[in-house]
């Protein structure tokens, strides 16, 4: 298992885990949801997106601070800081 | 029977599923376009018949789930619980039917009849990818009808579909999803305890879709419904907390992509082996590190290329309409009815002059909108965020706050909206401060006017040299700001490349007229009104002999001392400056105003006849379409030579040279952003302390500006 920062061009993973990182934590605190400025978290956005546990992703590009990955059908840029806390396990062909 | 029945139809959908372009494909000409109450999101309707029923469409807003989160989200669920349609019709992006039907899945708990629009069909199948339509529909409950909305194909199908569930809408309710038995024993206590203690609510919500919401302690339904999560019974929730641990909002959602990704097993099929598309060859040197970013500068390039080529043509040929035959024949038409000279002069050097001045500018205008749109529906425009997120990091931004700048090009409104698309509210915010700093389309018409006397030669240039000096600026303020009032990590970029599509030339006509009419309405309320305000306090106290002297004059007079060390201290730049606030095209309108001739000065012409003057309007006409049409194989960009010499050019000749000419630009293109501007940061967040900000920043920083460039030119002898 590895994180999917550490893909390059052409290999494929899926994805195993979505680790807590720096303000990106999963569901946002119970507490918080009184707070009127709430925000949808950045890892919710992710699932929502496409990036989640169980799905392949192969890795277009990875150069330079964003990511492009193709899940399904979607090319999806992300940052590298949230590649860095999504685990995956290399798939072969 | 008499009495035909209407129907409403929800449309909703992820974004880039084609909604819109399956909304314009059945409804075209018939939408109607107002606001979702109480905010700024488009509001989409249409009204028509269809084999005699009535149908209404109401656009929901895309989003990816029914989450209370971003705002688009709130609108669609609000709307589906409080005020549910007839049916939902839930666009579908075939090529990614995983992701899109997460929000199916959300909407179908709402209990609502729901046809599905399996849409971008043509190109899934040309994929390779195989789906399983009718397998689909009897698994969810719903009628799942194959459409292309770019070929209009299916259209009708859609509609009949749509026709028969809401006829029998009993026997169209979608199928109840199994959640699994822990969480619907969980569903169970929570419906025990509704039916003792809060049996009214019942009435007012989808039973289903309610539970769901109070087992996810869904903070707004939880409100509304004036419970609180004390008052409810603990054991379902301890229950399922035992078993699968704290969060059961996160749960939930695992539950619903679990239910998607087993439905896409059996109903999907992908081909083995995939052949790199033209989207990803592409992509493969848009994005590449080192040719990205030229790459982007020269397609900017373009864009100004085109936009200013084949509208100038357009704007000149308005401007000979406005200045030759509609003022004569104003003349002709009152002086016939015997109307006094001075309405004569208000209709002519008010109305026509100000209004006259700034219609101009509505090709340009328009012809970048078209572009903007195109780059838009292409695709190009989330490649160009992707470019530029790295140098977005250094103003403490990241990559998809470039999106709302760049249509901030377009107009400034239209950017502070779009930071809606950014999740978070820092980002908002200071987006939305550097957006004045990008040059809109009505800051063109002061450039174009300046750079057409003073820089003939080098037109095209000098204008881009202020948009790039508008980015500069971004630049180094978004660095300031980072450092002082937004300290803190820059925030992370998840984002949609979509695929490369082209756009069809209908659909981009459309968006181009939605965007750019707000100019033509500007200009016929707003700037119309202004014209002759402005008339009046050139004209008033009455009587007055020379413009000087008038109200405007005065109030010029006084603050044009502060633009004397800028190099244009005069009484008519200052005047013009304080009515640009209002909106920055009426500095040239005023102008327009201030120098527009004396009756006397005409002289004695031939004056064309009432035939001459139409045949002339269309001859020209015809030449400005040749005009564009050639300009396009000429390489440099080029406004229109001024050849002419209208009064208001010869005027300003007069009282600017090139240095102060481009000091002035440059204070356009930075002082107070217009009203609307102010109004709309002022409505997006809630408060004007931005609003004032991003006003006052911006006048200081355009001060500061003319003075460097005025006072340096000076020192580096280019006063001349």
């Amino acid at each position: 298992m590895m994180s999917l920062e550490l893909l390059i061009p052409g290999e494929r993973g899926e994805i195993t885990e979505i680790r807590h990182c720096g303000g990106c934590h999963k569901h946002d605190d119970r507490h918080e949801q009184k707070n009127k400025h709430k925000h949808k978290s950045t890892i919710t956005h992710a699932e929502e997106i496409g990036l989640r546990v169980g799905k392949r992703v192969e890795v277009l590009k990875n150069d330079g601070n964003l990511l492009l990955l193709l899940v399904d059908e979607a090319r999806i840029a992300i940052d590298r800081k949230i590649a860095r806390s999504i685990m995956v396990k290399g798939v072969t062909a | 029977m008499n009495n035909r029945k209407q129907i409403v139809v929800a449309v909703a959908g992820n974004p880039n599923a084609g909604k819109s372009t399956l909304i314009n494909a059945i409804a075209g000409s018939r939408l109607h376009v107002g606001n979702w109450p109480g905010v700024t999101v488009e509001k989409k309707e249409a009204g028509f018949e269809f084999e005699g029923h009535y149908i209404r469409l109401v656009d929901l807003p895309g989003c990816y789930s029914l989450s209370p989160y971003t705002q688009e989200e709130i609108i669609t669920r609000d709307y589906l619980v409080q005020e549910p349609p007839d049916l939902i019709v839930n666009v579908v992006d075939a090529t990614n039917l995983e992701r899109n039907l997460y929000l199916t899945v959300q909407l179908m708990e709402l209990g609502i009849p729901l046809v599905m629009a399996l849409n971008i069909y043509d190109e899934a199948e040309s994929k390779g990818l195989r789906i399983n339509a009718s397998q689909m529909a009897e698994t969810l409950g719903i009628a799942v009808i194959p459409t292309s909305a770019v070929k209009k194909s299916g259209l009708d199908d859609l509609l009949r579909t749509v026709v028969q569930v809401a006829d029998s809408p009993e026997a169209h309710r979608p199928k109840r999803l199994n959640y699994g038995e822990d969480v619907e024993n969980a569903l169970e206590g929570i419906l025990d305890h509704i039916l003792h203690s809060h049996a009214s609510l019942l009435d007012r919500y989808p039973v289903r879709w309610l539970l769901l919401k109070i087992l996810e302690e869904d903070a707004s339904v939880l409100k509304a419904a004036n419970i609180t999560s004390g008052s409810l019974p603990q054991q379902p929730f301890d229950h399922l907390r035992r078993a699968h641990g704290d969060d059961i909002e996160g749960l939930m959602a695992d539950a619903r992509y679990a239910m998607v990704a087993g439905l896409c097993r059996e109903v999907l099929s992908r081909p083995e082996k995939r052949n790199p598309e033209l989207t990803e060859r592409i992509d493969r040197i848009v994005l590449n590190r080192f040719l990205g970013i030229p790459i982007f500068m020269a397609a900017m390039w373009l864009l100004f290329k085109l936009t200013f080529d084949l509208s100038a043509p357009f704007g000149e040929w308005i401007k000979d309409m406005t200045g030759g035959p509609f003022k004569r024949w104003t003349e002709v038409v009152m002086g016939t009815i015997g109307a006094p000279d001075w309405t004569v002069s208000l209709v002519n050097d008010g109305v026509i002059a100000g209004v006259g001045s700034v219609l101009v500018f509505v090709p340009v205008i328009f012809a970048m909108m078209f572009f903007i749109t195109f780059l838009e529906g292409s695709g190009y425009m989330a490649r160009a965020a992707f470019v530029m997120d790295r140098a977005m990091h250094a103003i403490g931004l990241h990559g998809k706050s470039f999106i709302p700048m760049l249509l901030g090009f377009g107009c400034n409104v239209a950017g502070i909206y779009a930071t809606r698309t950014l999740e978070n509210p820092k980002d908002k915010v200071l987006t939305a401060l550097l957006i004045p700093l990008m040059s809109c389309g009505a800051r063109l018409p002061v450039y174009v006017l300046f750079v057409g006397i003073f820089f003939p030669d080098n037109s095209g240039t000098v204008i881009w040299v202020l948009y790039i000096l508008g980015m500069a600026l971004a630049v180094l303020m978004g660095f300031l700001f980072k450092k002082t009032l937004f300290r803190g990590e820059v925030p992370m970029f998840i984002m949609e490349l979509p695929p490369y599509r082209m756009p069809s030339f209908v659909s981009l006509c459309l968006h181009t007229w939605e965007k750019g009419k707000h100019f033509l309405i500007k200009a016929g309320t707003y700037i119309f009104a202004v014209s002759v305000l402005v008339w009046f306090l050139l004209n008033l106290p009455w009587g007055v002999e020379n413009k000087h002297e008038s109200y405007l004059g005065r109030a010029g007079s006084v603050i044009a001392p502060v633009f004397k060390p800028l190099g244009f201290g005069t009484w008519e730049a200052a005047s013009s400056l304080i009515t640009g606030v209002i909106a920055k095209e009426i500095v040239v309108g005023t102008m327009g105003e201030i120098y527009a001739p004396k009756k006397d000065d005409e002289g004695e012409k031939e004056q064309p006849t009432l035939g001459e003057d139409v045949k002339e309007i269309m001859v020209s006409f015809s030449g400005a379409g040749i005009k564009a049409v050639s300009s396009l194989f000429y390489l440099p960009i080029e406004a229109e030579k001024e050849e002419d010499t209208t009064a208001l050019n010869e005027a300003v000749k007069g009282h600017f040279t090139p240095l102060s000419a481009f000091a002035f630009m440059a204070f356009v293109l930075l002082y107070m952003p217009c009203m609307v501007v102010v109004a709309a940061m002022r409505q997006e967040f809630g408060t004007w302390r931005w609003a004032g900000m991003a006003a006052l920043y911006s006048t200081l920083l355009a001060w500061v500006v003319a003075f460097l460039v005025y006072q340096g030119g000076m020192l580096l002898g280019l006063g001349g």
